[in-house]
């Protein structure tokens, strides 16, 4: 073992591929193009040479592998290797050309002649991008150090025997369970508990005005601080009010700081939000920018020194401001453990990653009896032990109808049975639902989503209505079926595509698909921990969890808009010119914007473009004190192109240090300097460049380290394929039109949805669904909300496989 | 079955009291039924497997020799800077050179996270911790007790978590150590708004009549994932019998609680713990990283009572994640400590191709390396600090110094960081350095199942048999 020596044999030689994996630009060091090939025999313990480095890999000068541009692995679906008997498949051609003849000449030495990799490159047996981006990319960049043996023609015929003879068949996801998320989890039990549900709104106004807000589609308990002005106004004498004092300086307009307040006619009054930190606060009303009021409605008020008085407002955060039921739910969902995400899935409910164990055992309990004690009575009173009944008689309806909202589905017999014998030796109806809440809570049957369907004769399975109706409901609301969606699955109104289609759209009306596309979005873009991500107080002093919160309900509030009242294209997440902010949002952009912590939609500064511009993304795709091409970089590629790089090789250094004399681009010259780094690095630096005017907050600069910022930027190989191509861009709207041609760019945002709903990402036997999502979605014109109607109308929405069957340690 | 009074309910301010010592200054005691003060001789009762992230200062690209691995011979060695802390428990640990992961994945976190504890490549097995769990610590109230300090920051993918329950099936560890001590101390699973902390102790039929319940509940449930099994066969079979595990576990702690009470005399003495050290451990700030050394000190104290406490055998805590964002020199009252300037883990721990002092990254990498193994001393401390029968706590437990790459800035996978600390009951002798050609840690990690009692034959791949020389 040499520890001295600074690169192992094995890793000099991974690095070279990875340098060469792109194509353009790198010259292979080749040796004579004619070298014999030595290929390792299969299951040789390649951990021992790659270890000691006392072996070098086959052929390592002229071998050359696409590890750069590997589309085929995925971290979370393990696939098993394809079998191959023999290679007697010449009869499978391409445009006449003899694909398994030209596999074993130009693709098998360094992918193995089943495909299955070798230390040189990557498999390619369990590819699972659609076979046209595999034939572009072989067609582009095949093999490395000579793309021109392989024109268009032979590529074809290169996937064409890959797809028949080495893929495996496409098939359905694995039938399984699904354990709710904590977003899930929360979201059901609102659903499922009469009485604790929030209210759905549109506006303020449908909450309680006083207390309550409309986020994201349902009203929320306004935290601590955040104080609610309304001044009655029935006749609308006035034609704009705004709040004045002493904490906006006493503003004599909106102009100065003056907090606007906006006519509610639902109220007859006017009514403004804003965030006012612990402390006593005179103030007084405005009318048009002349006559100062006092609230008509505070009986608190001081001299005012002119003769009048001040109304005054006590701010007191004791933090043990709400007890309702929607913070304590909220609560008891935060205490079960983080979901367990395997890497490069960005959601939180992947199918078959989190187990449960004790933890989430105690959880359970502890919730469901909470959760009983709240809502017994409204359980007891809403299904069927109510006024006029008798208990323990109505048992069997209460078991029935809180079992078909907890369960998703009618109960069996049996079920009634058991649920009925463990519940009726309670008092009476209130402590019998109260024990029948803690028991389903705790039942696998509300704990999982079902999505076990039933035989289809051929081996195969279609899932049921009741679980057709949960897929659709968590997919679209991201919570259990409404009533409506249940009846429709009892009615065989979801056994057909076009019944699906129908629900979807219904589905899409609803505050709660409102509240899903932010969760979604947020998600999507790795912003969701945006409240957390630390950052640099000293530098960033403004950065507060106020204004985080903002940045989050940005992303919520733009796709949720883009999807369900704007034009729903999806080349607007690249280009949108428009999007929501606050006031304090609007000031980190340098736009103007109505004051106040309600997001308005608002024009977007030039400078930002979509979700490109958006500080939530920016600021966790960047340290705690500085930018980070790389991250940004990986962004575009991984999360709006869907194209996953290897991890950096083993001597990557990393953050380069933060020198005061060097800019942000100078000190990660290095990657694309360095011919070891350029390989992988020149897909990403060059694109994450680009956002150079955006520091760790997302806000915009133009000075790095004292000298002007360069973001001059390259969309380079904007079609994922691992070839070189360039595409320089000035700004981010120039990055954004360049994304919104990208037909790449669209399907990965489909891509992204079916993983979303399949709950992981696509295996190989995944890549014809993903396919034909691809291609609906492009014949919709690109249009995200007929996306997602198209996703639930597709075959594979509601077929399944066998599940998995390893077996238990 | 008499029927005993249920789980005493646990306030902060029951334990602010007992530990603060303002009316009981007694210590806790460890009375679990019939349970053995001690183990047999010759074997350790419990294991603490502590891990931080990101490698230590070990041989530089450069050709700079480890300033982690001791250098000498088995009984006559020298510690090198980063594991000075470890002075005082010299005598009581184990130190080794050339033990590797093998070549898979070499150069990666995350392929060094997976293999970690498991053994196996791509972390295609069960890790060690949750084996012994299922083994040796079956029997305890928690089976594993799995301590995360900030280790689900940034929404982590599950690749940065070191406990595997099965086959590439990773578990969440406890971020919130307020969340630990309520599963411990705070009484039934049913702690939410309840726990007056009044009574306790017997014969609260309120409380009885919980517990009742939740037994209902839980009988319920095990009674349809058993059904679920026998309809589904070997698929799903991991997830439900995790499922299982789970509710069986808190079915035996509800029917068999494991009394904590206040016992003059016993073998576990109170740490001590007031409400500033409550609050400091950062409730609503779980992710803030100046609460970083608060939440390891409060999750290394949870741990030491649970084992002292007999509430488990086998404790993992997880300090952070790999490549981690965690802003050490926010740690105020260290030598890193730099409020205008912001030193991550990961960030130090790519110091370049040499050692060199008069870099930052090397300086703070440095810094942020002897502070980890001063906690796993500090660690150590508190054992040592706890009678128990002849001895300390710390004489019959063993304990693993781990993370998932040997250098932090070549992230190879040989020469592993790993220290072994404790009596182990006798089964393992300190004081040594233990040096190998490149051999497999999974005979390290057999020989801890070994220590504890789980005479395996080998853990995960290429391993044959305890680590040549641990044991004895």
């Amino acid at each position: 073992m040499r520890l001295s020596h600074p690169i192992t044999t094995h890793a000099r030689m991974t690095l070279a591929a990875l340098v060469l994996g792109l194509g353009a630009g790198c010259t292979p060091p080749t040796q004579g193009g004619g070298a014999t090939l030595t290929l390792p025999s299969q299951g040789e313990d390649a951990g021992t040479d790659a270890a000691t480095g006392d072996t070098p890999p086959p052929n390592s000068e002229t071998c050359i592998g696409v590890a750069c541009s590997d589309g085929g692995t995925t971290n979370d679906d393990a696939t098993g290797d394809a079998a191959v008997t023999d290679s007697a498949a010449a009869d499978v051609t391409g445009g006449g050309l003899d694909g398994a003849a030209l596999y074993a000449s130009r693709c098998a030495p360094c992918h193995g002649p089943a495909a299955a990799g070798t230390s040189a490159g990557p498999a390619l047996d369990h590819w699972h991008l659609p076979l046209a981006q595999l034939t572009t990319r072989i067609a582009g960049s095949m093999p490395p150090n000579d793309p021109t043996q392989c024109d268009q023609a032979c590529a074809e015929a290169i996937a064409a025997w890959l797809e028949a003879k080495i893929l495996p068949a496409c098939a359905p996801r694995r039938r399984g369970l699904r354990l709710l998320s904590r977003r899930e989890w929360e979201r059901t039990v609102q659903m499922v508990l009469p009485g604790l549900g929030p209210a759905a709104c549109q506006t303020d106004v449908d909450c309680a005005v006083q207390n309550e807000s409309c986020v994201a589609g349902a009203c929320v308990a306004d935290p601590c601080g955040l104080s609610t002005f309304v001044l009655p106004d029935p006749e609308k004498k006035h034609g704009k009010v705004h709040v004045a004092g002493a904490f906006n300086g006493w503003a004599k307009t909106v102009a100065a700081g003056g907090a606007a307040m906006s006519w509610q006619p639902k109220l007859g009054a006017w009514l403004a939000k804003v965030t006012l930190q612990p402390g006593t606060w005179p103030y007084k009303f405005v009318a048009d920018e002349q006559n100062w009021i006092t609230d008509p409605a505070n009986p608190d008020k001081i001299d005012d020194g002119y003769g009048g008085l001040n109304s005054v407002l006590t701010v007191a955060c004791t933090g043990a401001a709400n007890t309702g039921a929607q913070a304590l739910i909220g609560k008891l969902a935060a205490g079960f453990p983080a979901e367990v995400r395997p890497s490069g899935y960005a959601f939180d409910q992947h199918a078959e990653a989190t187990l449960v164990q004790s933890v989430h055992v105690e959880q359970q309990l502890v919730a469901a009896a909470a959760l009983a004690k709240l809502s017994g009575a409204a359980v007891a009173q809403n299904d069927g032990c109510g006024p006029g009944t008798a208990w323990p008689a109505c048992a069997d309806a209460m078991v029935q109808s809180f079992g078909r909202r907890a369960f998703r589905r009618p109960l069996l017999t049996a079920e009634v049975d058991n649920y009925r014998k463990r519940i009726t030796s309670q008092p009476d109806a209130t402590a019998g639902a109260q024990r029948l809440v803690r028991l389903m809570l705790c039942s696998p049957h509300f704990l999982y989503r079902f999505e076990l369907g039933s035989s289809d004769g051929l081996g195969g399975f279609t899932l049921d209505p009741w679980e057709r109706a949960s897929l659709l409901a968590y997919t679209l609301t991201g919570g259990p079926p409404d009533a409506l969606l249940l009846q429709a699955a009892e009615t065989g109104a979801l056994s057909t595509a076009a019944g699906m289609g129908k629900e979807a759209e219904r589905l899409l009306t609803l505050p709660h698909a409102r509240s899903l596309l932010g969760a979604f979005a947020l998600m999507w873009l790795g912003a969701d921990a945006i409240a957390e991500v630390p950052k640099s107080a000293a530098l960033y002093p403004g950065f507060d969890a106020a204004l985080r919160a903002a940045a989050e309900a940005e992303v919520r509030r733009f796709y949720a808009y883009l999807l369900l009242d704007g034009s729903a294209d999806v080349t607007e997440l690249f280009t949108a010119n428009w999007t929501f902010a606050d006031a304090a949002l609007a000031a980190h952009y340098g736009i103007a914007a109505g004051s106040g912590p309600t997001l308005q939609k608002v024009a977007q500064s030039p400078q930002r473009s979509g979700v490109l511009g958006m500080a939530a993304p920016l600021a966790t795709t960047a340290h705690s004190d500085q930018s980070s091409p790389i991250r940004r970089g990986l962004f575009v590629r991984n999360q709006l192109l869907c194209h996953e790089l290897p991890p950096p090789p083993p001597d990557a250094g990393g953050v380069p240090e933060v020198d005061p004399n060097a800019t942000t681009k100078e000190r990660f010259a290095q990657h694309t300097a360095d011919p070891f780094c350029k390989g992988c690095h020149h897909a990403i630096d060059p694109v994450g460049f680009g956002f150079e005017h955006f520091d760790a907050v997302g806000g915009w600069r133009t000075l790095d380290a004292g000298k002007p910022v360069d973001a001059a930027g390259d969309m380079v190989d904007v079609a994922a394929v691992g070839a070189g191509t360039s595409a320089p861009f000035a700004s981010l709207s120039e990055l954004g039109a360049i994304l919104a041609k990208s037909p790449v760019a669209r399907d990965c945002h489909a891509t992204w949805w079916w993983r979303f709903a399949a709950g992981g990402k696509e295996r190989s036997e995944d890549r014809c669904a993903v396919q034909a999502l691809h291609t609906a979605f492009a014949q919709s014109g690109g249009d995200l909300r007929k996306l997602l109607v198209l996703l639930v109308q597709q075959p594979g929405f509601v077929q399944r496989g066998p599940g998995i069957t390893e077996a238990a340690p | 079955m008499s029927r005993r009074a249920a789980r005493r309910k646990w306030t902060r301010r029951d334990l602010l009291r007992v530990l603060g010592g303002v009316s009981l200054a007694g210590p806790i005691a460890s009375v679990l039924g019939e349970r053995e003060a001690r183990a047999a001789a010759g074997t350790a009762k419990r294991i603490i497997f502590f891990y931080f992230p990101d490698g230590v200062p070990g041989a530089s690209q450069a050709g700079d020799k480890s300033q982690f691995h001791p250098t000498g011979s088995e009984k006559n060695f020298i510690l090198p800077p980063v594991l000075a802390p470890l002075q005082p428990y010299q005598s009581q640990c184990v130190f080794f050179r050339g033990l590797t992961m093998g070549g898979t994945d070499s150069g990666s976190h995350p392929g060094g996270a997976k293999k970690l504890l498991t053994g196996v490549d791509g972390g295609g097995g069960r890790s060690v911790d949750q084996h012994l769990a299922q083994t040796i610590g079956k029997n305890a109230p928690f089976s594993h007790l799995y301590l995360g300090v900030q280790a689900s920051a940034n929404n982590a993918s599950g690749d940065k978590y070191i406990s595997y329950w099965s086959a590439g099936q990773t578990v969440t560890p406890i971020d919130d150590p307020h969340k630990a001590f309520a599963l411990l101390f705070g009484g039934s699973a049913n702690g939410v708004g309840a726990g007056t902390g009044g009574s306790g102790g017997s014969g609260d039929p309120a409380a009885a009549a919980e517990v009742a319940a939740d037994l209902s509940v839980l009988d319920n449930a095990i009674g349809e994932v058993e059904a679920l099994q026998a309809k589904l066969g070997a698929e799903q079979k991991v997830r439900l019998e995790a499922h299982l595990a789970g509710l069986r576990e808190v079915e035996k702690r509800l029917k068999n609680p494991p009394q904590v009470q206040p016992q003059p005399g016993a073998d576990c003495k109170a740490p001590v713990l007031d409400a500033k050290t409550w609050d400091a451990w950062g409730q609503n700030q779980l992710y803030d990283p100046a609460k970083f050394p608060a939440q390891l000190d409060a999750q290394m104290e949870l741990a030491v009572l649970a084992l002292a406490c007999d509430l488990t055998r086998v404790v993992t805590i997880q300090c952070s994640q790999h490549t981690s964002e965690l802003i050490m020199s926010r740690f105020a009252g260290t030598a890193m400590y730099d409020p205008n300037f912001d030193m991550r883990s990961h960030q130090a721990s790519h110091y370049g191709a040499k050692h060199d002092p008069t870099k930052k990254e090397f300086q703070h990498f440095v810094w942020q390396r002897t502070w980890f193994v001063e906690q796993f001393a500090k660690l150590l401390a508190k054992l040592a600090a706890r009678p128990e029968g002849n001895g300390t706590m710390l004489d019959n437990t063993v304990l693993l110094l781990c993370t998932e790459v040997s250098d932090g800035n070549t992230h190879l996978h040989h020469d592993m960081p790993m220290v072994v600390a404790g009596g182990a009951g006798g089964a393992i002798s300190g004081g040594r350095l233990l040096q190998f050609d490149n051999h497999r840690h999974g005979d390290l990690l057999a020989g801890l199942c070994h220590a504890m009692g789980e005479k395996v034959a080998g853990y995960g791949q290429q391993s044959t048999g305890p680590l040549p020389g641990l044991l004895g």
